[in-house]
């Protein structure tokens, strides 16, 4: 059984790294890993409320990330100076997350077997 | 000790500022392809030195850069492997 930390930090929609991101981590999970995820950057924008994708043609994965609970995606970071830098807060998202700044990030990544950006 | 590798110049993509934003000072730095032109300016150079910094000699010779970057250790795709078995793991930014 492996930690492995996903990273998102480029916004949704633009290309298809979020949602190729979000797959792996629910097929990691559903494999019995221990997966945890990391959004920094623009990376934050795919847990935004009222987003619809489907009015520029995007495939509406964004509604999957509520699913994380049901896969025991427990560990679910956000980058404190990326929602300072994007003007947003924790209450803006659609899912539940866990604020942390970037030495608690560095740590993270540390303690991970493995870490795959997105 | 995570060895940290950038392909992209921090000029069109965030990779080497996230970097920076949570590497410790016991990690390796490894830039390659575009990456390698963030140390043509100053700041970066600046914000890399305190991370052991390695840059992949391929990708500064085929540039034309090996003059300009010479005062950087600069390895091979061999160096590189080892690199990451002496790392506890690569994250590829």
């Amino acid at each position: 059984m492996k930690k492995l930390c996903i990273v998102f930090r480029r916004a949704p929609h633009g290309t298809a790294h979020g949602r190729e991101g979000l797959d792996l981590a629910l097929l990691s999970a559903s494999f019995e890993q221990e997966v945890s995820l990391i959004f920094m950057d623009e990376g934050v924008l795919n847990l935004l409320k009222q987003q619809q994708p489907e009015l520029i043609g995007a495939k509406d994965y964004i509604a999957t990330f509520k699913a994380l609970p049901l896969y025991d995606v427990e560990t679910v970071l956000v980058c404190k100076q990326s929602l300072a830098e994007l003007g947003l807060s924790a209450g803006l998202l659609s899912i539940p997350v866990t604020v942390f700044n970037h030495e608690q990030i560095a740590g993270h990544l540390a303690q991970a077997d493995e870490v795959l950006v997105f | 000790m995570i060895l940290h590798h950038i392909q992209t110049s921090p000029n069109n993509d965030s990779a080497l500022k996230l970097c920076l934003r949570y590497a410790r000072k016991e990690d390796t730095i490894l830039l390659a392809g575009n990456g390698v032109t963030a140390l043509l300016q100053r700041q970066w150079a600046m914000a890399l030195s305190p991370f052991k910094l390695m840059l992949l000699q391929q990708d500064v010779q085929a540039r034309g850069l090996g003059e300009l970057l010479k005062d950087f250790t600069q390895i091979d795709y061999a160096d590189f492997v080892d690199l990451s078995l002496s790392h506890t793991k690569v994250i590829s930014w």
